[in-house]
């Protein structure tokens, strides 16, 4: 397991490292930070005094050689635009995008688990019927749209929950509820119960289970449930990845101060290290999620052991 | 509470006179709002409003982010830190100087120095009395450091040559060559650099450290900046002028345009940043709109017209043809809710030095503007790329191409549009007039004027812009206006210029529009905005309370 472990790490160093590489060149296409930052009529004396006070003026190897060797120290560099070191900020927006990816997903669990599981053991039933239309309707909703109508039915018609920013617990219902329940995790999670547990249902140990004399409801929620988590673990794991790069849209239309809109202001301003320092922050968390994952599988299923 | 029980807004969801809603039918919203109750338990948590004597006003985004007004562009020093300023002289909505943290200020002979006599009594945030040190810190060194680079920096860097301090209260400015406009450049409208920044505090806690904390003169002290979320500010009651109505300022980033009119319909907040396209709805809602003094001019650049490869927009007639085309009276009805007047220049405000007064909008004519062409050599039109180029703080760039490329297809001219944004347009723009990509064609265009005509004169129509020649042929009199002794000389030669650009048909100017709008709710009673390039955070000290 400990040698596992360790290659897996070797393999996301290099992840990384290629990334670093595709992120600081990819970058650059999108154009110059200076054509945004000044004003159309600036003089050419003016751009070329604060290109080189950005280092915008050196080779481009220079540069990524200069990225990498502050990067080894831990150091992402300074904002063009705030003036303020990258790790400062995205120290300050990580633990608000992480609390609402973790809100969502909470949100998405409490609901996605009953209905798979009773959407598989009513199976073609109304409930699944209707379980399925759900996660379906929630996939097919757009979520900026989403956003916008849960703000005008909670915070303008209902005056129920702010409409925006991050002043206490309330701001975060419904940039959660627009996170989880639109998208695709609401119904990636309820499909992949409902199939999984379908699955472990039909297995023989579950017969055997039933011909034992155990319960029903034990039978579904001890014996089958945990077994049938398995896919769902994964796709959550890997899912997690994607809402920390996707709260782009929800923290925009919410002002919530996370990771997302940190990018969002990144890109619009070309702030090549912000950008930088986000992607390579969220492609570690997601390896690193993946990873864990990985060792989770060994705990749910004890058939599972890597050598 | 209507009688569907409808919550309006601004109203309690209580029923009036103490009435129990389980005496009567409970309507299907009220089932809802208890549902939800029940299902969000979070809900309960809502705190009570913030404190009502706090301002709160939401920004489309901060821009760029950094609190020292040296090193920043215009967005920041005035977007965002703009409460924290006090500017040696003012000019009012109308255009007029009058005292600012100077009282009094007088030109030599030569016209190569001025004499300013600062307002006694005034004080920094932080207790200290702001003197004639500090103006010579802050024009001397502050703007001229090699790391400035705010807007005029280069203008200021080659145009001070010293400032002395002749007692505690009077500083005298030597300039390079005689500089008549100085007290307007140094005023709120043009930029940042006629603010006083306290010496003894940038000296000892240095730069970096007062681009953390900074601190003005200004009628809000700096409290809390949370990067890209919020800055927080505190009446400063010592203020020369008038200390605040209100005990606080808290300015929010909401990016999203549905969601900074909800929280401004909830009560949220009190101010927010709007576009024209959403005026009606807010006026229906109740709210009302302020609007900056300073028009944003919006206009069509025909790019490199005076080359020999322009195509058809080398010839006059063709230009004149393209300006005929344009019912701007029908824009401004339509497309700018009535917020604005037609233009016949660009881009000088009404209040800026050498506003050609006399002349007027080219009148709407298709029939005139297909023989022009006729007679031009294209009975058939021609095809022109119209760029729409979206710079942010305007919506409607889209709209106005949309709607000059329908007038110009209606006379024959067939128009493409291209949407670029500004990093995506501005390596062609840099290369023009030389680009084949760029001369010829046209473009949509929005700036607010700048005081000075002969700046705007200079930047846009002249080689000294560089980047943005639009015309060869006022050369000399922006060279005879950048030297020239007195404002009224200024003014007379810029007023030429435009005169001649006018005639020539060097480009279709659109309107004066209201381009920067701000809607505001109950807890304000009025603010008094004054010209500061279209940010409205330095004119929050004059918002008044509602009662």
């Amino acid at each position: 397991m400990q040698r596992y472990i360790a290659g897996r790490l070797i393999q996301s160093l290099l992840t990384l490292v290629v990334i670093s590489l595709f992120v600081f060149g990819l970058v650059r296409l999108t154009g110059n930070p200076l054509d945004v930052m000044l004003p159309l009529d600036a003089p050419p004396d003016l751009r070329h005094q604060v290109s080189q006070q950005l280092g915008l003026n050196r080779p481009l190897h220079v540069q990524y050689l200069l990225f990498l060797q502050s990067l080894i120290r831990g150091d992402l560099g300074t904002s063009i635009r705030t003036r303020r070191p990258v790790t400062e900020l995205l120290w300050q927006r990580l633990p608000n995008s992480l609390k609402l990816i973790g809100a969502s997903m909470v949100l998405v669990l409490v609901i996605a688990l009953p209905l798979g599981v009773l959407a598989a053991t009513r199976k073609d039933s109304f409930w699944d019927v209707a379980a399925r239309t759900l996660a379906l309707l929630g996939q097919s909703i757009p979520t900026f749209w989403a956003g916008i109508i849960l703000i005008t039915v909670f915070a303008v018609r209902l005056e129920l929950l702010p409409a925006g920013g991050d002043q206490g617990p309330e701001y975060l219902v419904l940039p959660a509820m627009t996170l989880g329940l639109f998208g695709f995790m609401l119904a990636g999670v309820v499909r992949l119960l409902r199939v999984s547990m379908l699955d472990v249902l039909d297995s023989e140990y579950v017969k055997f289970a039933r011909i034992k004399g155990v319960s029903e409801p034990a039978v579904v929620w001890k014996h089958a449930l945990k077994n049938a988590l398995i896919p769902v673990v994964t796709f959550v794991g890997f899912y997690f990845g994607i809402l920390l790069a996707g709260t782009v849209v929800v923290e925009t239309v919410f002002a919530w101060p996370g990771i997302g809109r940190l990018a969002y202001e990144a890109v619009q301003w070309r702030d090549y290290p912000v950008i930088q320092g986000v992607v390579l922050l969220v492609s570690g968390i997601t390896l690193a999620t993946n990873m864990l994952v990985d060792v989770l599988y060994a705990y749910l299923d004890p058939r599972i052991r890597y050598g | 509470m209507t009688t569907n029980g409808q919550v309006r807004y601004g109203e309690s969801a209580t029923p009036e006179g103490g009435e129990s809603i389980m005496k009567r039918p409970r309507s299907w919203l009220e089932t809802v709002k208890i549902a939800v109750c029940v299902t969000l338990a979070t809900a309960w948590l809502m705190p009570a409003p913030a404190d009502a004597r706090t301002l709160r006003y939401a920004v489309t985004t901060f821009g760029e982010e950094n609190l020292d007004p040296t090193v920043t562009s215009i967005t920041a020093s005035l977007g965002v830190a703009g409460p924290l300023w006090d500017w040696l002289t003012e000019v009012t909505a109308d255009g007029k100087l009058q005292p600012g943290l100077a009282t009094t200020w007088k030109p030599s002979g030569d016209g190569l120095t001025w004499v300013f006599r600062l307002r006694q009594g005034v004080k920094f945030h932080d207790g200290k009395e702001m003197t004639a040190e500090d103006v010579q810190f802050s024009l001397m060194e502050a703007f001229r450091r090699p790391e400035a680079k705010s807007s005029r920096a280069v203008q200021f860097r080659k145009g001070i040559k010293d400032v002395k301090v002749v007692d505690r209260y009077t500083v005298s400015i030597h300039t390079a060559t005689p500089w008549p406009t100085f007290p307007f450049d140094i005023s709120n409208q043009p930029g940042i650099e006629g603010i006083v920044l306290p010496k003894h505090y940038v000296q000892k806690a240095g730069w970096t450290a007062f681009a953390r904390r900074p601190m003005g003169t200004g009628a809000y002290k700096f409290v809390r900046h949370e990067v890209g979320t919020a800055i927080e500010f505190e009446a400063f009651k010592e203020h020369w002028r008038t200390p605040p109505k209100f005990d606080g300022l808290r300015i929010i980033v909401v990016p999203e345009a549905a969601t900074r009119i909800a929280m401004l319909k909830t009560g949220q907040v009190d101010i927010a940043d709007v576009s024209l396209d959403e005026v009606p709805e807010l006026e229906r809602s109740g709210l009302k709109i302020a609007e900056d003094p300073q028009p944003t001019s919006v206009r069509i650049h025909l790019y490199g017209t005076y080359y020999d490869n322009a195509g058809p927009i080398g010839d006059t007639r063709v230009r004149q043809a393209l300006n005929l085309a344009i019912n701007r009276e029908e824009m401004v009805r339509t497309l700018f809710r009535g917020k604005g007047k037609p233009a016949a220049v660009f881009p000088p405000a009404p209040i800026s030095i050498g506003y050609p007064r006399d002349l007027k909008p080219y009148p709407y004519d298709p029939q005139r503007a297909k023989k022009l062409l006729a007679e031009a050599g294209f009975p058939n039109g021609f095809a022109i790329k119209l760029f729409s180029l979206s710079t942010g703080g305007f919506a409607q760039f889209q709209q106005v191409a949309e709607a000059v490329a329908g007038y110009w297809e209606a006379i024959g001219v067939r128009t493409s549009i291209v949407p670029t944004d500004l990093g995506a347009f501005r390596p062609l723009y840099m290369a023009s007039p030389q680009s084949p990509q760029v001369v010829g064609q046209a473009g949509v265009f929005v700036t607010t004027g700048r005081l000075n005509g002969a700046d705007d004169l200079n930047i846009w129509w002249t080689r000294a812009g560089k980047i943005t020649q639009l015309a060869n042929n006022v050369e000399e009199l922006a060279k005879k206006a950048a030297a020239s002794r007195t404002v009224e000389e200024i003014a007379q030669t810029v007023e030429k210029a435009f005169q001649i650009l006018y005639k020539d048909y060097r480009s279709v100017p659109i309107a004066d529009v209201s381009g920067t709008l701000w809607a505001y709710g109950n807890q304000v009673a009025d603010v008094k905005v004054r010209p500061h390039r279209g940010y409205i955070t330095p004119s929050l000290a004059t918002a008044t309370a509602a009662r």
